[in-house]
């Protein structure tokens, strides 16, 4: 297989403006926030791209819109299933519904649109992706057990009828995620954060979907238990030949988790590259400066973070040209100016930065520990 | 300056009577740092309100804990003993120990200007006007960090961002010059780079003033940095204390062993972690023996599951509760 056929999702500048409306006394003025504004990249199959940013950068966003849990403003979300290019998003009316009977076909063949697909056919892909959340409190409905909770996503998307083969589904998830047959019959209130953590995973991978968004799925637990759950998530992907986007704010996790990850600012990407790529040879002046600010749990490890001036600028006035340059230690006329080109520097390495020919942020790997 | 003895604490419920804190002790130092580091559930928290008797009502002390604390002014103050609603409560409060919550947006009054509040703390542990008051709060709200103060002061605590609010809780903790600082999780909710601002601030705030620390955390980073001594916990008892650095880099205790080895490390990539095996068990099934000895990869049958360690010192500053080393001596002694 080549790289491009290898491809799974492809993310063309997608955008997403929320309009926030402000009251004056006699009129209303609206607003464009623009929570993401013009990312590209894309995902392979069966690969973890990380997306790190601070809180409020859209990185939430991101994920959501490529499931269209929220709908983009512009831009393309393109999913590439097996080999030829059918690509039904454009297909209107009459020949919509014909695809419809021979959609599950239309899966294993085309490519798809999501971003300007109907709510109707939509539906139909939602079972080849999934989510799950940062709160395992929260996501899960406290009045199903645990069996129901996990069968839901067979249910609604009506993949599966047959209660026998839901039940043979179902059970062969739990036994993946490490859930016991007797866990099944409970109710969610029963389990530890890990535990129900655990749930959501096996609900996200029920129907055996491409593509899975993990956003912040670890950050609520304990260490000793977030690691378990890392495990997990990294064992079913190379069963199961998932593909995740991992949402976290803490590097160190996704460092562990990726195989490529990107780094968000302000609604835009800076920097993505290979894992090793970004965390010891980072391109971009926030990248090292967010890698610089992680305190290490060792006591003679250097720790002189890169103060960063103020705080991250609100999406509704965000900075001229660069928007890292009213933080960026580094930052010329030209930044305030003019916006960076997304552009490829290394192989497989992309920046957004001016002058990152100039930087060089690479750091020494440290010493592999010995078992 | 502060030296905490079988602190234990119970809560009458519904299902009966939990016992969350168990026989901890500690001592704090004039100017040192203390960290207390533990997940969810292991009482670190409860703890340190223990220290200000900020405990809910259904709480108790054990009768063999015992609080002393020694004020400026060189008297020993025996907290756990202090009537609540006193006033020697309230002067102790805020103006001996300062606290700093996790979530800043709820522990400042949203209908109250940032400045109103803290010219209230200064005005009920200093003797001084208003004006005097609230120059002084412009003068904290400086030293933290805060850009236009004297426009800042005037503001609601929803007009400052996340990292600023931390900021401003701080230089309300410290507008009335406390000699010791408990810091509850301070920096969890912010961002990495908020994060070492804000660290760097406290460091920074604690060589000039002179004053020591409670530092908690989840976070043995975060303890890496900033505090001299370190107090792990689990489920109520403190397993191992020591200082930081011998701690970190020779674990003595299981628990602190298998804490340190699941962090993930930006060193070593696409290394396969080491979670600690289990969960972390409720606090009304709490195990019997040795609290770890469910997750424990040491485990000794017999020995770990039916008696309670007690406190040994296999290096000279350091404490462990933890059979492993228990044994070592008793044999040692038996023969």
């Amino acid at each position: 297989m080549t790289a491009a056929e290898n491809i799974l999702i492809e993310v063309k500048d997608l955008q997403v403006r929320f309009p926030i409306r402000k009251k004056k006394l006699f009129s209303s003025e609206i607003k464009q926030l623009r929570a993401v504004d013009g990312v590209s990249f894309d995902i392979k199959r069966g690969e973890t791209v990380g997306l790190v940013g601070e809180s409020g950068s859209g990185k939430t966003t991101v994920g959501r819109a490529i499931l269209r849990a929220i709908d983009p403003s512009d831009g393309e979300v393109v999913f590439h299933t097996n080999g030829h290019d059918v690509d039904i998003a454009q297909a209107e009316g009459e020949e919509l519904r014909k695809f419809r009977q021979h959609m599950n076909m239309v899966f294993s063949e085309g490519s798809v649109n999501l971003s300007s697909l109907a709510s109707d056919r939509l539906r139909l892909f939602r079972s080849r992706m999934s989510l799950v959340f940062q709160d395992p409190y929260s996501s899960l409905n406290p009045r199903m057990t645990v069996r129901d909770i996990i069968a839901e996503p067979l249910i609604a998307s009506g993949m599966m009828k047959d209660r026998q083969a839901i039940d043979d589904r179902v059970r062969e998830i739990a036994a993946r995620c490490k859930l016991n047959l007797e866990h099944l019959r409970r109710f969610p209130h029963a389990f530890s954060g890990g535990q129900r953590q655990r749930i959501c995973i096996a609900r996200a991978l029920v129907s055996r979907p491409d593509f899975v968004v993990c956003d912040e799925s670890v950050s609520a637990l304990d260490v000793s238990i977030q690691a378990e759950i890392v495990n997990l998530l990294k064992d079913l992907q190379k069963e199961m030949g998932v593909a995740f986007l991992f949402i976290a704010h803490d590097l160190s996790v996704v460092a562990q988790m990726s195989h490529r990850v990107a780094v968000m600012y302000v609604g835009k990407f800076v920097e993505y590259a290979s894992t090793e790529q970004l965390f010891f040879a980072p391109r971009h002046p926030y990248t090292h400066a967010l890698l610089s600010a992680i305190p290490r749990a060792d006591p003679d490890a250097e720790f002189n973070p890169i103060k960063l001036q103020g705080e991250i600028p609100n999406p509704l006035d965000a900075p001229s040209g660069c928007r890292f340059h009213s933080r960026c230690p580094f930052a010329r006329e030209r930044c305030s100016q003019e916006a960076p080109e997304w552009r490829e520097v290394d192989i497989e390495h992309f920046v957004a930065c001016h002058f990152t020919e100039e930087f060089d942020f690479s750091r020494q790997k440290g010493q592999e520990p010995r078992e | 300056m502060l030296s905490v003895e079988n602190l234990s604490i119970s809560f009458h419920t519904d299902e009966g009577r939990i016992t969350p804190v168990q026989g901890v002790s500690f001592s704090v130092e004039a100017g040192k740092t203390l960290g207390l580091v533990g997940e969810s559930g292991s009482g670190k928290s409860i703890s340190t309100k223990a220290l200000m008797r900020l405990l809910p009502g259904n709480a108790s002390l054990s009768p063999e804990t015992r609080i002393a604390y020694r004020a400026r002014d060189g008297k020993t103050v025996e907290i756990h003993k202090i009537k609540p609603g006193s006033s020697s409560l309230r002067h102790l409060r805020g103006g001996e120990i300062g606290m700093i919550f996790q979530e800043p947006m709820a522990s400042f009054s949203p209908v109250y200007t940032v400045g109103n509040q803290m010219m209230e703390a200064i005005r009920l542990h200093r003797n001084c006007g208003k004006r005097e008051a609230r120059e002084l709060a412009v003068e904290m709200l400086d030293k933290v960090g805060i850009s236009n103060p004297a426009d800042r002061v005037d503001q609601y605590p929803h007009e400052m961002s996340g990292g600023m609010r931390q900021r401003a809780m701080i230089a309300l903790a410290l507008s009335a010059g406390p000699a010791l600082l408990i810091a509850d999780e301070p920096t969890t909710a912010l961002d990495v780079t908020i994060q070492a601002q804000v660290l760097d601030l406290m460091r920074g705030l604690q060589r000039d003033l002179g004053m020591a620390m409670i530092f908690i955390t989840h976070d043995l980073g975060v303890i890496a940095q900033i505090a001299h001594e370190v107090a792990v916990m689990y489920l109520g008892t403190i397993v191992e204390r020591g200082e930081t650095r011998d701690v970190i880099r020779n674990p003595k205790h299981p628990y602190t062993q298998g804490l340190l080895k699941a962090i993930p490390s930006l060193e070593t990539l696409h290394d396969r972690l080491s979670p600690v095996p289990g969960d972390i068990p409720s606090p009304t099934e709490r195990p019997s023996g040795c609290p770890f000895h469910t997750r424990c990869p040491d485990f000794i049958n017999g020995i770990c599951d039916v008696n309670t360690p007690v406190e040994t010192s296999p290096l000279p500053g350091r404490s462990v509760r933890c059979w492993l080393h228990n044994g070592a001596d008793s044999g040692r002694s038996a023969a």
